[in-house]
């Protein structure tokens, strides 16, 4: 019987030594799924079901009311299954997948669109049939050997791209794809210097020739927008906290987290456009900022999105100074350093509730609150969420 | 209404009828025995999660337990203290993973006591095991209350030599408080093994 009690007292002191930082049934139940991480860009949404890229292959996210008929959860929904050797997404539009190829015989890229069904994948027949019928090609060009796209408006897609043969000090090559109903073309084509970047719609940073300029990250220090098809510089950054990071078309951001606008009206000392001082000039003042993406809700609210935090600001035409919406509220994500802000969609209705689309993490939506700020919640498996409360 | 009366009758008797059938077992004998079989997620309960507290069987959706369907081994050895009770220990392995792959194990060490009232060739056995159970999934890990029931069927080819089947109830409670923060880790998940065994006696 002695032994017996002993047995008992030891289980029952082993049980009073558990430490975990985190039940290991409670992760295993709640968490387990948050260690997965995917390569997850935003290609655009259909209504409430949102379309995104996941290593590779192509989903559409939506929510779904539980079984319980307590709250909702997100659902993906495979649309394409693809590879990295396969044709891939550039944008969703309209019920219709945007995406290009490099032709294995001629060397040229080409784009296509193919035609989403409501329900279920799209078939390899489908694919191959769209891949022929409706595609468009970087014409006077061959052998692309890098590419880069993004969305600048919804019938609009830029590219960037290098030829075979170019090497580091080369041009590179600037195109708009225009979505005109069934037919795609291309127009604004022109070389670019060679390590450009596209920073946000119709705008570009590349390096400076003068070398003399020290402590600029990557030598970005020169801004460039595409102004009626071609490409104007607006901007040299004389210092290193104030080379360009950031971009809608109409706001820059700089290093020192000036928010400035870009006026194209501009005209003089050989640069077509410039930045001027703007009532955001403070919003992300100081901070250490070293990405940044400005997304505009009409011109009631902005949001900035960067490797530290989410920033949000109310009135953007506000002007006045004493009031205290001319200071952004911040919303901090640096305690999950996996967050790569990468979208942010919102609507100006009264909820004033926005999407986030995050790279690894999923879905983050803010919150306003009573005391004027915004909270940052985390959509997973397991809350639950309507989508169409956010677009 | 008679033929409850008369289950109810048959069950008062059963005790009576297995007393008087020859015991095979004495104080002293030893059961060595070798379980393996596969584990059904039963529960998982949470009494902090507003949304869930209480999920039932294997998967990853709502209401269920996040956990797959699993597999367990074991060995026992057990000694008898008198003509039906046998007291040993018993160290098992189970695992079954989770929603992203990671693996779920435990390794229970329990304290077994095994009630055999049917004993001969065919032997029906019912055990309670109590002891430490040591959880783990990726880099997290406890130990814990294990709490064990089983009840089998068995037949001996010989003397000695026999096989069997057991059903199971494995259960892990996570304690980490009473109140407080602490107590909000706490939580429980039970599942069910599915055994079939080889048994030696002497």
């Amino acid at each position: 019987m002695k032994k017996l009690l002993l047995s008992i007292f030891i289980i029952l002191l082993a049980v009073s030594c558990n430490d975990s930082s985190r039940g290991v049934l409670q992760w295993a139940y709640q968490f387990a799924e948050e260690e997965e991480s995917y390569n997850q860009s935003y290609l655009g949404n259909d209504g409430t079901r949102i379309y995104l890229e996941r290593d590779w292959d192509i989903y559409k996210a939506y929510s779904v009311q539980r079984s319980n008929g307590n709250g909702y959860e997100i659902r993906y929904e495979k649309v394409l299954e693809s590879s990295k050797d396969d044709p891939f997404p550039i944008v969703f539009q309209d019920g219709y997948l945007y995406m290009a190829y490099k032709d294995s015989t001629t060397k040229l890229y080409q784009f296509f669109r193919v035609r989403v069904p409501e329900s279920g994948e799209i078939t390899l027949d489908e694919l191959n049939k769209a891949m022929t019928d409706n595609k468009c090609t970087i014409t006077g060009v061959s052998d692309i050997t890098s590419f880069a796209v993004s969305r600048i408006a919804p019938d609009k897609i830029q590219i960037l791209y290098k030829l075979q043969g170019e090497n580091n000090l080369s041009p590179a090559h600037y195109a708009q794809l225009e979505i005109n109903g069934t037919s795609m073309s291309l127009s604004s084509q022109f070389s670019v210097p060679s390590n450009s970047q596209m920073i946000g719609d119709g705008v570009l940073k590349a390096t400076t020739d003068d070398p003399e300029i020290e402590g600029l990250p990557d030598n970005m220090n020169d801004l460039y927008v595409i102004i009626d098809g071609t490409m104007s510089k607006i901007y040299t950054a004389h210092d290193s906290r104030d080379y360009p990071m950031g971009s809608d078309g109409n706001y820059a951001a700089l290093a020192s987290g000036e928010i400035c606008a870009i006026d194209t009206s501009y005209k003089e000392n050989g640069y077509d456009g410039r930045l001027r001082q703007s009532d955001l000039r403070f919003d992300v003042l100081d901070r250490e900022v070293n990405y940044l993406t400005i997304y505009r809700d009409g011109n009631s609210v902005v949001g900035y999105l960067s490797d530290n935090g989410i920033y949000w600001r109310e009135d953007i035409n506000d002007t006045s100074e004493s009031n205290n919406k001319s200071r952004p509220s911040i919303i901090s994500v640096t305690e999950d350093a996996d967050v790569v802000p990468l979208c942010f969609a919102g609507k100006n209705g009264s909820n004033r509730e926005y999407l986030m689309i995050t790279q690894d993490n999923g879905f983050y939506v803010v919150r306003p609150e009573a005391s004027g700020t915004q909270r940052l919640e985390k959509i997973r498996s397991g809350s639950g969420y309507m989508l169409s409360d956010f677009l | 209404m008679k033929k409850l009366t008369a289950i109810i009758l048959l069950l008062l008797a059963l005790p009576l009828y297995l007393a008087a059938l020859p015991t095979y077992y004495d104080t002293g004998s030893q059961v060595f025995t070798i379980s393996a079989g596969p584990t059904i997620p039963f529960f998982y309960y949470n009494p902090n999660d507003p949304e869930f507290p209480l999920t039932f069987g294997f998967g990853a959706g709502d209401g269920q337990t996040h956990h797959t369907v699993g597999g367990f081994g074991s060995i026992s050895y057990q000694v008898f203290l008198n003509e039906y009770f046998a007291i040993g220990g018993e160290l098992g392995y189970h695992f079954d993973f989770v929603r992203s792959n990671d693996v779920y194990t435990s390794v229970p060490i329990l304290l077994k006591f095994t009630y055999v009232p049917l004993q001969g060739d065919f032997e029906i056995p019912i055990s309670l095991g109590i002891g430490l159970d040591y959880i783990a999934i990726s880099d997290y890990s406890s130990i814990n209350l294990g709490v064990t029931f089983e009840i089998g069927m068995r037949y001996f080819f010989t003397n000695e030599w026999g096989a069997g089947i057991t059903a199971g109830f494995h259960m892990v409670p996570e304690i980490y408080g009473v109140s407080g923060d602490s107590a909000k880790k706490n939580s429980l998940y039970a599942t069910v093994p599915l055994m079939v065994s080889v048994i030696y006696r002497h």
